[in-house]
């Protein structure tokens, strides 16, 4: 290697180590600035972080933000030399919308290098909702908005048209919607887009348009539209490698207001007011038609009424037709279409009902009519239609038009001039005025339990005595099977005993011993009772041979010392009954 | 003697409740009562309202008092606070033709189209609707006493009769036990409430910056979820729920009034 060359290199590794300490040296802080210190509602306030010393901390979290709404505005890095000591930077640009007035203090940012946090200063932004600052025709954006009228009546809609114009590029936008109490505002179809030339620029124009109605009269304040977006603002010199990168820079939100208005609502007048007037206000027309005029008695004829027009077009009621004698009426079920103009809702009700003659001849067919509201002449007005003549020729008087309500259902019984209760007025019906009515119904809540829990208990109860009973009854005959051999003992000592009495006897011992319900059994049944009970074999058939000698002596009894021995066997015997079968 | 002693103990206890139950102003209810119905027929439905209001905050009431607060607010146009009397009469007085007519009429005038929600239970036993709770309870007592009864005949005679009887009393007991606990259920935890002011804002949190979801008016019924700090977690629908202040609303069940009545 040339001697020149290792030079170079070595001052090439000098200078890098320079660098290197320069950068380790440098002392890491962040800092976080506001481009101002007061700001309203609707300005946007553009806050600045900076982290110093590392371009490796995570990105920075700040607190204080809550009030606002943050778009983030991009990263930027950058490397510097300050009195030899060189330095790198990263910059992180935030975009703070306000939300509602106060002062607030924001800060400090934190970021994370490493194991350790670094945080920043700390700065104060005051909001005030003062009016938001009217964009002006000379801004690249600005909105516009016009209302078609301040003065309407009760349920009269009006119009109101939004235009944002500009000509710059944005993109996401959006419209904060109007929150007025009382007031209902419907969007008209999706909004056109087009061009328009404002004080000699070419702009181009958004324009969307909304139905305004309030329920109630009085006066409403309609506040400014407030549109946001992000804007793309184009650089005004090439870059410096000219026209690669030259383009747009990076977005920027924009926020723009509209004017504000104030609609005033009038009551409809009471003057005038027709009784069947059921709260219809706007332009309405009414065609009504009777297809075919002549028809055969029994065969239907179709009369339609068709009412369209715009205002409160949820109101159009429900058109009445009046039939005339000898006509059957078959309504048909209305059908409502409601779509957006550009001058408020559009309505359209059709209603059509089936007339059948029942007998030739010709009738006349009252006109329909109907009463509305006209703003714009202020006044009540009532549509009416012509009245049809219908003529029926001499035929069928059995049909009836299919897919048609019953006359049942809909106006009367068939066949007779019964009419519909007509419904002249509504309103509550009066108070209670009794005041047995004063207090709740009760019970005594100890009646109430008692009623639901005494019958179980005396159910328990009668099955508790029960039970104990039987227990006792079972008891009885224990007691009594216990005393059994002292009882045979006993008779056998007596001076009655005889061989008769001794047969009785055994078989009475027999029988309360092994709890038996009684009767009469023999020595060998006796002998198979003791061993089924679990007696020793020995010791029943011993009772058995007993007992059949016992039946002999009965017959012959033999003398009184004869009869002893017998009773003493017998004794023995019992006793060991009695040991073996406990 | 034992029996004889304990048998007049349980009636004196019995007659004691009853006094203490009995045992009230009841002067001064009727002349408060009769003061609100003058009031309400000179057409002076404020000063009716206010004084049945009092009525009923000087303790429980019949559906009767309910109804007429009812038709003092509506006669003020307040449908939120009439609906919702009517309700609250509607769990005393559950099949009166007044009441079902005036609450209908009331509906009619409200802004908002809302279907209440209605549980399976309430379709199930749906008899439960037109009776009140003390109702449902003394159909179960009397079916529970012929059970017993039933069961008792059966423990010294089972003949072919009674079993039968048994087996359908059994049948009726469970489903009328059932009824009456899904009564009480349904009346201690009515969540039920009505909006009582003429717009009341939905939002998407329990915070006035939270974005607006949808608007109920007077009379909208709507079911309680959640309270938080001066906020209420409403349901209209499966698909409409929010927060709402809980000032703009009022709860159907009174607090203390567990199961509606007696």
């Amino acid at each position: 290697m040339a001697p020149g060359k290792k030079v170079i290199i070595w001052f090439l590794c000098f200078v890098l180590f320079c660098f290197w300490t320069a950068i380790v040296r440098a002392e890491i802080g962040v800092e976080i600035e506001l481009d101002r210190t007061d700001a309203s509602t609707s300005d946007l306030a553009t806050l600045q972080v900076t982290v110093s010393g590392t371009q490796s901390a995570s990105p920075p979290r700040i607190e204080g933000t809550e009030a606002f709404r943050v778009t983030r505005g991009g990263t930027s890095t950058r490397m510097e030399i300050v009195n030899g000591m060189m330095s790198a930077a990263v910059d992180y640009t935030f975009y703070l919308q306000p939300l509602k007035k106060g002062s607030y203090i924001i800060g400090p940012a934190t970021v994370e290098v490493g194991q350790r946090t670094y945080s920043s200063n700390r700065v104060t932004l005051r909001v005030s909702d003062e009016p938001v600052q009217q964009a002006s025709p000379s801004s690249p954006v600005f909105l516009k908005a016009s209302l078609s009228k301040s003065l309407v009546y009760r349920e009269e809609p009006a119009v109101l048209t939004l235009k944002l114009f500009y000509n710059v590029r944005i993109s996401n936008l959006s419209l904060d919607k109007w929150e007025v109490p009382g007031m209902e505002f419907a969007q008209i179809g999706k909004g056109a887009e087009y061009q328009s030339v404002v004080s000699g620029e070419p702009f181009q124009v958004v324009e969307v348009r909304y139905i305004v109605s309030a329920a109630k009269p009085g006066t409403y304040a309609i506040p400014p539209a407030i549109m946001q977006m992000s804007v793309y603002q184009e650089r005004r010199r090439p870059g410096l490698f000219g026209d690669f990168f030259f383009g747009v820079t990076p977005s920027r939100p924009l926020t723009v207001s509209s004017n504000g208005f104030e609609l005033t609502v009038k009551e409809l007048p009471s003057e005038g007011r027709p009784a069947d007037f059921s709260g219809l206000v706007g332009s309405f027309t009414l065609e009504t038609s009777l297809d075919p005029t002549e028809v055969m008695a029994g065969d239907s004829a179709t009369v339609t009424a068709v009412l369209s027009g715009t205002g409160n077009v949820r109101r159009i009621p429900e058109l009445r037709l009046q039939e005339p004698a000898g006509v059957k009426k078959y309504a048909d079920q209305p059908s409502l279409d409601i779509k957006p103009e550009n001058d408020g809702y559009f309505g359209k009700k059709t209603m059509k009902w089936a007339l059948v003659p029942k007998n030739a001849g010709t009738y006349t067919i009252p006109s329909i009519s109907v009463s509305y509201f006209e703003p714009v002449d202020g006044a009540y007005k009532r549509l009416s239609g012509r009245p049809m003549v219908l003529t029926a020729k001499p035929g069928n008087i059995t049909a009836k038009p299919e897919g048609w309500l019953s006359p049942e259902t809909s106006e009367g019984k068939i066949g007779s001039q019964k009419k519909e209760v007509e419904l002249l007025g509504e309103d509550i019906l009066p108070i209670h005025r009794s005041a047995a009515g004063l207090n709740p119904p009760s019970m005594n809540p100890i009646l109430v339990w008692t009623v639901f829990l005494f019958p179980p208990f005396l159910f328990a109860g009668a099955v508790a005595s029960r039970t104990l009973l039987r227990r006792n009854r079972s008891k009885t005959h224990v007691l009594r099977a216990r005393k059994a051999a002292a009882g045979f003992i006993a008779h056998c000592k007596s001076d009655e005993c005889d061989a008769a009495s001794l047969l009785n006897a055994w078989r009475r011992f027999i029988s309360e011993r092994l709890t038996l319900p009684g009767g009469y059994f023999g020595p060998a049944e006796c002998e198979a009772l003791l061993i089924r009970k679990g007696l020793d074999e020995k010791v029943a058939e011993n009772a058995r041979n007993l007992m059949e000698q016992l039946e002999y002596t009965v017959f012959s009894p033999g003398n009184t010392d004869a009869r002893s021995r017998l009773a003493q066997e017998w004794i023995r015997v019992v006793k060991k009954v009695d040991k073996g079968l406990k | 003697m034992k029996w004889n002693a304990l048998m007049i103990a349980v009636l004196m206890l019995l007659v004691q409740g009853t006094a203490l139950v009995s045992a009230e102003p009841v002067h001064d209810r009727e002349a408060l009562f009769f003061k609100a119905n003058e009031a309400y027929r000179a057409e002076r439905f404020q000063e009716a309202a206010q004084t049945y209001e009092q009525l009923i905050d000087s303790g429980p009431v019949g559906g009767d008092v309910y109804y007429n607060l009812g038709n003092c607010y509506v006669k003020l146009h307040r449908f939120g606070p009439a609906l919702l009397n009517y309700e609250r009469a509607h769990v005393l007085i559950p099949r009166d033709a007044d009441l079902a007519y005036n609450s209908n009429y009331t509906m009619k005038q409200t802004l908002d189209k809302i279907w209440p929600e209605r549980h399976f239970l309430d379709n199930t036993f749906f008899w439960t609707d037109s009776l009140t709770l003390l109702e449902t309870g003394m159909v179960f007592a009397v079916i529970n006493v012929l059970l017993w009864t039933l069961l008792l005949i059966r423990l010294w005679r089972r003949s072919e009769w009674s079993f039968y009887a048994l087996l359908v009393c059994t049948a009726v007991w469970f489903v009328s036990g059932a009824a009456l606990g899904w009564k009480w259920y349904a009346l201690a935890h009515d969540s039920r409430a009505v909006v009582v002011v003429d717009e009341a804002r939905v939002l998407a949190g329990p915070d006035p910056q939270d974005t607006l979801l949808f608007k109920l008016h007077d009379g909208a019924m709507v079911v309680r979820e959640r309270r938080e700090s001066g906020w209420e977690l409403i349901r209209v629908s499966k698909d409409k729920r929010g927060w709402i202040r809980a000032d703009q609303l009022s709860a159907i069940r009174r607090t203390g009034d567990p199961s509606g009545d007696g």
